[in-house]
């Protein structure tokens, strides 16, 4: 029996997972650096975000009358992505409520995969930023390298991260090989810089990834950092210090580069990149939080649909325009 | 803001594409069209049981001399029929029964051999040469060419389509015959020169530079859709290029040397439900069935196409003819044609990425699906040329090449058409 068809009848074959695979796989490397340091808590903490966002998902697709999509990854990369912004010393809840958050408020309320407005992993850790800010960055020394135990933090030693030195004090106690080594307390997924750069390359390779935000996000964030210095430190490092700090190549890489609410044009791309980064050191310079990236995220996601039309309109214009240049030549 | 984008497809022209071409003799029946479809009247000429020689005409139409269908077989008139090809619409047809005898010789056009400039209007159109590109007659290019200009023509045998390698099997056996043709059309058409655009391996392309000069073969880029096959450094930014089929080339060349009527096609025959994967040359009017019969087809093939797979429409039924304009017959199954995964655009932008034409895809879709149909109009829909590169690399298996057509279709009246239903 013959059927009818729309043009065209041949397909390039992508397996569902594929995008969020690649994701997941670059976290296991990055959530490993810092099991390296702190033992299994930060693996921990990374799957019960997992846990707690795909549960929250089927049971939102179960109150939709939906059936559910956990399959594609998607909500496993949200909770994987919310564990990973996490402290190491965070209570095992936060990340649960953070993911439920998530999904539950800034990803099924719009529709579901391919429909939210807004990245649920910034949501959610915006959301446990506000609620729970003294929970959130508080960050265990790992110079003194022991195992955190599961339950009972209170006899942990923290220190203060560079972001949080520089915010507070304008200096920094880092040098250089920290800085490379890892060796410096911070988010679970931060540590790892070479890690971090080595995901960046894999993300771009396997196409799930976009050259045109993150590297202008790098560079607006690299030239902030150089024109307004948070501390009187030497200039190459002082911009390394704050690339490398915090969650702002984290975000760069996970973040902003998310498919769903990044823009698809090129130009929109590399401006949505630029402003991102200039309000990651705005939120730097004055926010409340040493980690703001998600709200930069979340403020630039706003924009997103606007730059995509904005752009394309302003490139079809300008390509009429040299048409007609030719034409009149 | 010029550059250029598309997408490289799938190869998938073995074993096609390594097989001579087969002629298909000993149709048994073929099924013609008294004329192409036209507004004019079209006189029948010929009646039952008449016989036919390859190059008699069907009919005469007033004023049109380019819709006259020839026969493309030795054979006797044994009826008449309606079909709805999904080509060319309804269309009122001549049955001709071809006995298994030794076949007449063909009707010669008149004049054929004159050099003259005219003469090469006329052949096209006496012979019934129809360009494969687009299905419209030689003659009326030529006649438009002529009238407007023409700087450059290129006879275009680039099908980077996964399957296709109709063009490839022409030129192969036909080469020279086929840069004459082109030579033909440039000289007709006062173009200041010509070349044959190819996407070809280096082993293909060195044999046949060495049969039609290595300044006569242009090496394509091999992204889909097919960028402009020039060099337009060399011809010129505002240089008028024109495209013609090769087929129609070789047509063309046999109408004006030899006094033929165009009556044959070179078809891919493929697809996962195709046993024997060839090319092959057929009379016009040589039913799919007949084809797919002699390829060999798998007991139940769930789609077929007329055209190459990114572009070509689907048939229910193969009891149709083949006729000017298909270059390539695909059979496939289920599994082959559709994605088993259709779901909500994760917003990718690879879309944006191919589309030659400029546009955002998956904005005029989520419109579309959101029903702002008001707000497609400023999407500058109507810049599409339906090439679908958007469908084939979206991985969410999203139809926004046939959502794009729509728009670009309906232009502003979406709105109105959906009133317009609620009404009724």
């Amino acid at each position: 029996m013959l059927k009818p068809s729309v043009a065209p009848h041949l397909r390039r074959t992508e397996r569902p997972f594929y995008q969020a695979g690649g994701v997941l796989l670059c976290l296991v490397p990055l959530t490993g650096f810092s099991c390296l340091y702190y033992g299994w808590r930060p693996a921990l903490l990374v799957l019960i975000g997992m846990a707690a966002a795909m549960l929250t998902e089927l049971l939102c697709s179960l109150f939709r009358w939906r059936r559910p999509a956990i399959q594609d990854g998607t909500a496993a990369v949200t909770g994987a992505l919310i564990g990973s912004m996490m402290s190491p010393l965070t209570p095992f809840w936060v990340p649960a409520v953070g993911a439920a958050f998530a999904i539950g408020v800034a990803k099924m309320p719009f529709g579901g995969t391919g429909r939210n407005v807004f990245n649920p992993a910034a949501a959610g850790m915006a959301f446990c930023a506000i609620c729970f800010p003294t929970r959130l960055f508080i960050y265990p020394d790992p110079s003194v390298q022991q195992a955190l135990p599961f339950l009972d933090t209170s006899t942990v030693i923290t220190a203060l991260s560079p972001a949080a030195q520089l915010s507070n004090s304008g200096r920094s106690s880092y040098d250089w090989m920290d800085l490379l080594s890892g060796n410096f307390p911070g988010p679970i997924a931060s540590a790892g810089v070479i890690v971090l750069l080595a995901c960046i390359l894999y993300l771009y390779v396997r196409g799930s990834s976009s050259p045109l935000i993150t590297v202008p996000y790098l560079v607006t964030c690299a030239l902030g950092a150089l024109w307004f210095p948070r501390a009187p430190l030497d200039a190459a490092f002082g911009v390394a210090l704050e690339l490398c700090t915090g969650l702002l190549l984290f975000t760069g890489v996970f973040l902003l580069c998310d498919p769903v609410t990044a823009p698809r044009h090129w130009l929109a791309r590399m401006v949505y990149g630029c402003f991102a980064g200039m309000l990651v050191m705005f939120l730097r310079h004055y926010g409340r939080f040493e980690c703001c990236e998600f709200f930069a995220v979340l403020m630039v996601n706003a924009f997103s649909p606007i730059l995509d039309r904005g752009c394309w309109q302003l490139t079809k214009f300008l390509s009429v325009l040299t048409a007609k240049g030719v034409r009149r030549s | 803001m010029s550059r250029y984008r598309g997408v490289r497809l799938a190869f998938e022209k073995k074993p096609a594409i390594l097989l001579p071409t087969a002629e298909l003799t000993d149709i048994g029946q073929v099924v013609l069209p008294y004329a192409y479809p036209t507004d004019a009247e079209v006189r029948p000429t010929v009646s039952l049981y008449d016989t036919l020689r390859p190059g008699s005409p069907l009919s005469e139409v007033e004023g049109e001399p380019f819709s006259v269908v020839r026969s493309s077989v030795t054979g006797v008139v044994s009826g008449e029929k309606e079909i709805s090809h999904p080509l060319y619409g309804e269309l009122r047809c001549v049955v001709i029964d071809c006995p298994p005898e030794t076949p007449a010789p063909e009707v010669e056009i008149s004049g054929a051999g004159a050099d003259t400039l005219d003469y090469i209007l006329t052949a096209a159109e006496e012979a019934g040469v129809i360009d494969e590109l687009d299905g419209v007659p030689l003659s009326l290019k030529l006649q438009e060419w002529r009238e407007t200009g023409c700087d450059f023509v290129v006879g275009d045998a680039v099908e980077v389509q996964p399957y296709s390698s109709s063009a490839w099997a022409t030129l192969r056996g036909n080469a020279e015959q086929v840069a004459e043709g082109v030579s033909l059309i440039a000289t007709y058409a006062g173009a200041s020169g010509w070349h044959i655009a190819a996407c070809l391996s280096a082993s293909r392309r060195r044999s046949l530079a060495l049969r039609i000069g290595k300044k006569r073969l242009f090496q394509a880029d091999s992204r889909y859709p097919v960028r402009e096959p020039v060099n337009r450094r060399a011809v010129g930014k505002r240089a008028k290029v024109c495209r013609v089929g090769v087929q129609a080339c070789l047509a063309l060349y046999r109408a004006v040397r030899m006094g033929r009527a165009h009556t044959h096609a070179i078809l891919t025959v493929a697809g996962d439900a195709v046993k024997q994967p060839q090319n092959v040359m057929v009379p016009f009017g040589t039913s799919v069935q007949e084809i797919l019969r002699r390829c060999g087809v798998c007991d139940d093939p769930s789609y077929l196409i007329l055209g190459d797979s990114m572009t070509g429409v689907t048939s229910v039924t193969q009891d149709i003819p083949v006729l000017p304009g298909m270059t390539c017959l695909l059979a496939f199954t289920a599994a082959q044609v559709r994605p088993t995964v259709t779901r909500a655009c994760i917003g990718c932008g690879r879309c944006v990425k191919v589309c030659h034409a400029g546009l955002l895809p998956f904005e005029i879709h989520r419109r579309y699906e959101n029903m702002h149909y008001e707000r497609i109009a400023s999407l500058a829909a109507a810049d599409c040329d339906g090439c679908g590169a958007c469908s084939y690399v979206c991985p969410c298996g999203l139809e926004l090449a046939a959502v794009v057509q729509e728009a670009k279709r309906s232009g502003n009246t979406l709105l109105l058409d959906l009133e317009e239903d609620t009404d009724a």
